[in-house]
């Protein structure tokens, strides 16, 4: 019985170690080369700004503005997500790396570091979006909380999807016809929420609840299959 | 399938405000039916390639890329019957009424999932990512399917499992579409297999050619 | 590929018969309502055109129902005959390469 349990405790220890070599690892290339990050920043900035543009001072429903976030959060994700493993395969780093760590490390990293990636850009998206388009938000707590949800949400998502379509021949557009029929309904109940908190009509905790319980099935989803995608 | 067409005209009643057109309920919902059902079989035989690797279930992958197949062609039939019906109803083809809603989330899985499997070259690889896909779509589809058409509103009728707990159809109704269903649901079982004969028959003569 | 046309024009022509015999028994059951509400008709002269015009227009209406009804189920027959089509493609090519 001690035996199995320090079998376990030292198993547990080099997964932890192997999660925390690889997050290291693509932290480190991700500040070297920032080009992922710029891209979807840029990107959002840009959509924000046309759309500002073009709709000058005509007032949009709370119903609205949580859509037009929601679709440029959406887009840069599709931007932003697969890159993690595509550089994996166009480096041809890849099988260094599944020779060199087990599929659990590996998915965990990438979920880990997807994850916060995905925070930091939304950090700098939803004030843009905020500031270009005079949001008056009733529920401040609340929206920050549907916001980090929902990104959250896409981002456990979007890991496997990414390792999936690192695979394939025609990476870039594949990623978001792919993605687009599993995040729908993240997409449909963060919207939904979003707008709630926006119009202060009381806190959608059950969707909330619902976006975080998707994504720890997501990840248990990845956590299972990725061993049959890396190999 | 002869006996359900001449049920769904001759002996089932016309429904109280829909008239003749309620008739289509014997023919839309058992194709919606089937599209649902041939993703379920699909998922099923992935899990049996993965967990396998065609030791005992040979062919397993093929049977999923078949009941895809057959699947993608009831839900576009599913999605062309119910916009002809929902324009004769409700005054126009496409209302985004939840279940129109899932059906749609179905066919767009199954074209990324044919889009993904005629994007990967390699055979062994293509195999296996394209029944992760599956499996991963899996856990989207019952929400849409299910939980969102119970959830909120719906221009549908009362769905077969609801809170009473019994179906809201006459006895004749209910029987037309039972019988209806049972008729589809055969259909699709036949052509699922003839589609399985032909996969193992091309296989065994890749087989006879690399040898 | 013969017995196919043949099962499937079989299946087809069923359908068409139950549904035109339908439509057939909507219509005699509109030649024969008139009769019975036309001794009506005289006594309310005043609604006697509008009331026959408009069983006329509702019995057409439930034609057009019924041809509409009849439309879908082609529909569903067309998508499964081109799946089986396609089935029976393959299955040719099969059988060519076996022969070879």
């Amino acid at each position: 019985m001690k035996g199995a349990r320090s079998a376990y405790a030292l198993r547990s220890l080099h997964l932890l170690d192997g999660i925390k070599r690889n997050l290291q690892k693509d932290f480190r290339i991700e500040f070297r080369n920032r080009s992922a990050f710029y891209i979807s920043v840029i990107f959002a900035a840009i959509i924000t700004i046309s759309i500002s543009l073009v709709a000058g001072y005509t007032p949009f429903s709370p119903k609205t503005h949580s859509i037009l976030l929601w679709l440029i959060t959406f887009f840069s994700a599709m931007n932003a997500l697969p890159h993690t493993f595509i550089r994996e395969e166009e480096e041809k780093t890849a099988l260094f790396l599944m020779l060199n760590s087990s599929p659990g490390d590996i998915i965990a990293s990438k979920l880990l570091f997807n994850t916060v990636f995905f925070l930091i850009i939304q950090i700098f998206l939803t004030p843009l979006y905020i500031f270009f388009l005079q949001i008056d938000i009733r529920m401040p707590a609340e929206f920050i909380l549907t916001i980090l949800a929902g990104g959250v949400s896409i981002a456990t998502s979007a890991t496997l999807l990414g390792a999936i379509t690192a695979k394939s021949d025609s990476r870039n557009s594949l990623f978001t016809i792919i993605s687009f029929p599993i995040l729908l309904p993240v997409i449909w109940i963060a919207i939904t929420a979003t707008e709630a908190a926006i119009a202060g009509m009381g806190f959608k905790f059950g969707h909330v609840l619902f976006l975080l319980a998707f994504s720890g099935v997501l990840t248990e989803m990845s956590f299972m299959l990725f061993k049959h995608i890396y190999r | 399938m002869p006996v359900s067409i001449l049920l769904a005209f001759l002996y089932a009643p016309s429904a109280e405000v829909l008239g003749h057109t309620s008739r289509i309920i014997y023919f839309h919902v058992p194709v919606g039916w089937v599209s649902v059902l041939a993703f379920m079989v699909a998922g099923i035989y992935s899990i049996l390639y993965l967990k396998d690797r065609g030791r005992v279930y040979k062919l397993a992958e093929t049977k999923a890329f078949n009941s895809a197949v057959i699947g993608i062609v009831f839900t576009v039939l599913t999605i062309v019957t119910g916009s002809i019906w929902a324009k004769l109803m409700w005054g126009s083809f496409w209302n985004w009424d939840p279940r129109e809603t899932s059906m749609l989330i179905l066919l767009l899985i199954y074209t990324a999932y044919f889009s993904l499997r005629s994007s990967i070259t390699d055979s062994g690889t293509r195999d296996r990512v394209s029944s992760v896909y599956l499996i991963f779509a899996m856990v989207v589809v019952p929400f849409f399917v299910f939980v969102v058409p119970r959830i909120y509103p719906s221009l549908h009728p009362d769905t077969v499992i609801n809170t009473d707990r019994k179906l809201h159809l006459d006895g004749d109704m209910r029987m037309t579409l039972f019988t209806s269903s049972i008729a589809f649901t055969m259909l699709y079982a036949y052509l699922f297999i003839i589609a399985n004969r032909i996969s193992k028959a091309s296989k065994k003569i890749e087989e006879r050619y690399d040898s | 590929m013969i017995r196919k046309i043949i099962m499937l024009t079989a299946a087809a022509s069923l359908c068409f018969s139950v549904t035109s015999k339908a439509i057939s028994a909507e219509r005699t059951e509109a030649k024969d309502q008139p009769q019975i509400k036309s001794s009506v008709e005289i006594s309310k002269a005043d609604s006697s055109v509008v009331s026959s015009d408009g069983n006329k227009q509702d019995k057409d209406s439930e034609t057009t129902t019924l041809i509409i009804v009849m439309l879908v189920i082609l529909i569903i027959w067309i998508g499964v005959s081109v799946y089986i089509f396609n089935l029976d493609r393959r299955l040719k090519d099969v059988e060519d390469r076996l022969k070879e």
